[in-house]
């Protein structure tokens, strides 16, 4: 219990100083989708250690099946949305069983074949997805309780919406990480080879880490159709997996907090920036070899860094203060 | 009534025959050695009874079950744990960290709890590990990160990994290789002691060593049994002065 | 049939262009174990640098020669500035760090020469048709398939009949190995490293008069790469050979049949091989 009285105030705090801060309510939302997003990758990467191209799979596929439940199923936006999580779920466990049945780079060839398997079947089955022109006029259908209408119909309630989902989906995924799932997963990732000969069924856990990461990012991915209303073709490319990729590991993977730097960093400056230099994704890449080489931990490790650093000095000063 | 016996285990690497119609039988409760010179067969002989290789052909009996077909993650449920003779650790993990994700690892569904703090799940694991931790020395010590060990002290935790899963049968690969001479005694006094409650299966080359602990000594050379018995007639077999102790003296 | 036989023809030459794209990619992963994803930006940077010395010059042999050796230039000044340095990191970290040059890259095209691709002319004596009786094609694709022919016999001679082949194919089966028998290992590597991107951009050059140049294809070549490494077996020249002609013919005659499918399939064919015999058709153990 203490972990979610611990990290609740810290997440509204997130949600509702994105709201606050940021310049426009529809920035705002997109930062908290895509923090949802980098953390589902997170999960992956920096705690079972498995790099993949396939996240964008899971995005796509949460956009189309919320899409199409609002369109042809009519069903209200809430059971859309969990129609497109099952479906996240169901197929991340048919990717993660295939692709984990390989190791290393084989194993990041196969997500990336899987992606792009992903991109030209959305592309050819256009009658259901729009192929190039994706799927348009997106509603958002409204929840009807007992008589009362429940609609996400401005912006704002909308934001309200997807902070709320945010703040759960964070505080989940905080449970996990801080579970023994969690931390078995980090062994699997430091030594898979003792694990294994621990009794731990290696493939399973990553199997179930995969699940977690696909319905989360399906999850997303609905949100953010519905955001739009309109699900485009590129949310399946294997350019979306990249940017994914990147936001998670800038951010910084080890810790869920990573993801929301990440998230802020990528749209948010990347909004900024677009606007006077839309190369900007040129920096993006040099950002990207420099984590690598010298911020491993991304982003949230400096900030960990700065902070260790300031408390330190804070603290000797008030120390010699008292002396 | 034998806790383990081979029926002709064979493993090859292609065509290379590194383990050839091997016949074990460990008694419960003792101290049975595997020794042999370098390439001998004897850590593909352990990789075949905890399952990390699939043995060729053959059958491993361990307590009146058929194990040859399972998986390794089986296998340490049913109470049979190794060290590696390479140290194998979770580096980034503390010394109890460790132990706890090994004294885990025996349950098929605790490593699985995700919505239960793993500070709940590892309770139970409290006694396991507070025992591992105690044999190997290592109570003053549980905090430090694995990674940050001395040498010896991580082949001590790498025993202690095996111990925390509290096996009927524990296999030992040297777990003295590149211990100093001072540590030694410490691995020695601890492998005998153990046998009180388990059996231990233990490869070591340390000859004076063998001799002196254990109960029963199997030599194997290019990847066969050449002699079995106890300490003294190994001592004073001839074949095993030319095969192994002169390989020995080559080696030096 | 005739239509069938003009398709072939065409998958032959794309297939040989994706051989000289892919070799590199599979030759730097057999020697240096090392993963590059910024090998498809050499293919892209060489169909741009083809473009400005044809559009400067209208000299389309001059870039031949002169855009695949500054391709191998710059391949190799990025393996000095930073691919080097992540020879130590595991595949995830190198997979990471060139993702990161070649975005860097392709941004950096087109903030030269804008988002939208370029068309580049075949010189003129290649221009029109060739015709064999009643079968007529393409001089310059004709021109394409012989070159590339070529070039794959040069690059073969040169790993299996030479000093170097011969350190690099030794290198690839244990670099450790080769180092104690006091070869310069990282000139080894580079050297290397700069050949694959020369033969990329190569690729590029040839592909340009048929397709142009425009910034998004080095990611579609680099797809296309791993497909025919994958398929052929990582490290293996002739993987690479036999891989880029089955991927070319299966793309070129599935085009004429169920386009949308074509690429559908190569994908598919990718991940059941890996899947089934991840060492390829020629790959090592
Ligand atoms: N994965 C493998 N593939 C091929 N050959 C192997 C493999 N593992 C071991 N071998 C070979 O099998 C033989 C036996 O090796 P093993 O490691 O079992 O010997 P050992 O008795 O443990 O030797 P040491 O005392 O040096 O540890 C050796 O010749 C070794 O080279
Ligand atoms: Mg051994």
């Amino acid at each position: 219990m203490s972990l979610e009285l611990k990290h609740c105030p810290i997440l509204i705090a997130i949600a509702l100083a994105a709201f606050l801060v940021l310049p426009s309510i529809s920035l705002a939302t997109e930062v908290l989708i895509f923090a949802i997003i980098a953390l589902g990758c997170s999960i992956l990467l920096g705690y079972a250690g498995l790099l993949s191209f396939g996240q964008a799979i899971f995005f796509g596929l949460g956009a189309y099946v919320a899409s199409l439940s609002q369109i042809h199923l009519g069903v209200n936006f809430l059971v859309g949305l969990l129609i497109a999580t099952a479906a996240g779920a169901i197929v991340a466990a048919l990717v993660g069983a295939l692709a984990i049945r390989r190791q290393g780079i084989y194993f990041v060839m196969l997500t990336l074949a899987f992606t792009q398997l992903a991109f030209f079947i959305s592309y050819t089955l256009d009658e259901w997805t729009g192929g190039d022109n994706g799927l348009l006029d997106v509603p958002r259908n409204s929840v009807n309780i007992f008589g009362y209408e429940i609609a996400i119909d401005s912006s704002e309630k909308f934001y309200a919406f997807v902070a709320i989902s945010f703040v759960l989906i964070f505080l989940a995924l905080l449970r996990i990480t801080h579970s023994q799932f969690g931390r078995t997963l980090l062994a699997i990732k430091q030594n898979e080879e003792r694990a294994t000969a621990l009794g731990y069924s290696v493939k399973w856990y990553k199997v179930l880490a995969f699940v977690f990461s696909g319905s989360i990012t399906a999850y997303a991915g609905g949100m953010y159709a519905l955001f739009l209303n309109f699900a485009p073709l590129s949310n399946v490319e294997l350019i979306m997996s990249e940017h994914i990729l990147i936001m998670a590991i800038i951010g910084g993977t080890g810790n869920v907090y990573g993801a929301v730097l990440g998230s802020l960093f990528l749209v948010v400056v990347g909004d900024m920036l677009s606007a006077f230099w839309e190369r900007w994704l040129f920096m993006l890449g040099g950002i990207l070899i420099l984590t690598v080489f010298y911020m491993r931990g991304g982003l949230i490790s400096g900030l960990y860094g700065v902070f260790e650093f300031l408390s330190q000095k804070l603290g000797s000063a008030s120390t010699q203060k008292e002396s | 009534m034998s806790i383990l016996t081979t029926n002709r285990l064979t493993k090859r690497y292609g065509e290379f025959k590194a383990v050839t119609d091997v016949n074990l039988d460990v008694q419960p409760n003792t101290l049975h050695a595997v020794i042999g010179p370098n390439g001998a067969g004897k850590t593909t002989l352990f990789h075949c009874l905890t399952g990390v290789q699939r043995l060729t052909s053959g059958r491993i009996l361990f307590d009146n079950k058929e194990i040859s077909k399972l998986g390794p993650e089986k296998r340490s449920s049913l109470g049979m744990s190794r060290s590696f003779q390479v140290t194998s650790l979770f580096l980034e993990m503390t010394v109890r960290e460790n132990l706890q994700i090994a004294a885990l690892g025996v349950s098929s569904i605790d490593g699985f709890r995700f919505w239960s703090s793993s500070a709940s799940t590892v309770k139970k694991t409290a006694a396991a590990v507070d025992y591992a931790l105690e044999t190997t020395g290592f109570e003053n010590r549980a905090e430090t990160i694995a990674g940050d060990l001395s040498h010896g002290q991580q082949r001590m935790l790498e025993v202690g990994m095996a111990l925390a899963q509290q096996p009927k049968l524990i296999l030992l690969d040297e777990p003295t290789s590149g211990m100093g001479v001072d540590d030694i005694p410490m691995i020695s006094n601890l492998v005998r002691r153990l046998t009180k409650d388990i059996t231990v299966l233990l490869i070591e080359h340390n000859m004076g060593i063998v001799l002196e602990i254990s109960d029963k000594i199997t030599v194997m050379q290019l990847g066969q049994i050449l002699v079995e018995g106890t300490p003294d007639q190994i001592k004073n077999d001839q074949r095993v002065r030319e095969a192994y102790l002169g390989g020995e003296t080559e080696d030096a | 049939m005739e239509l069938f036989f003009f398709q072939l023809l065409n998958g032959l030459g794309l297939g040989v262009i994706y051989f000289l794209l892919s070799v590199g990619l599979t030759i730097t992963f057999g020697l240096l174990n090392f993963v590059n994803f910024a090998h498809g930006a050499f293919y892209m940077v060489g169909a741009y640098v083809t473009f400005v010395i044809v559009s400067l010059t209208g000299n389309f042999w001059l870039a031949l020669l002169i855009a695949p050796l500054v391709i191998g230039a710059l391949a190799i000044a990025l393996e000095q500035s930073v691919v080097k340095f992540s020879y130590v990191l595991e595949h995830k970290y190198q997979i990471l760090v060139t993702l990161g040059v070649a975005l860097m890259l392709q941004e950096l095209v087109i903030m030269i020469w804008g988002p939208i691709g370029k068309n580049v002319s075949p010189p003129s004596s290649l221009a029109g048709i060739i015709e064999i009786g009643d079968f007529i094609y393409p001089k310059y694709r004709a021109f394409v398939i012989t070159f590339s022919a070529l070039i794959a016999i040069v690059v073969w001679w040169g790993l299996e009949k030479t000093k170097f082949g011969a350190l690099v194919r030794a290198g690839s089966e244990n670099a450790q190995m080769v180092g104690l028998l006091g070869v310069n290992i990282t000139r080894l590597f580079s050297i290397t490293f700069g050949l694959g991107g020369l033969l990329a951009g190569l690729a590029g050059v040839l592909a340009a008069p048929l397709r142009g140049a425009d910034p998004f294809m080095g990611v579609e070549a680099l797809g296309i790469a791993f497909i025919v490494v994958v398929i052929g077996g990582m490290g293996s020249f002739l993987g690479a050979l036999v891989g880029g002609l089955v991927v070319g013919v299966m793309q070129s005659v599935m085009s004429s049949v169920w386009p949308e499918g074509a690429s559908l399939m190569v994908y598919a064919a990718m991940a059941a091989v890996i899947l089934s015999r991840p060492r390829g058709l020629f790959g090592r153990a």
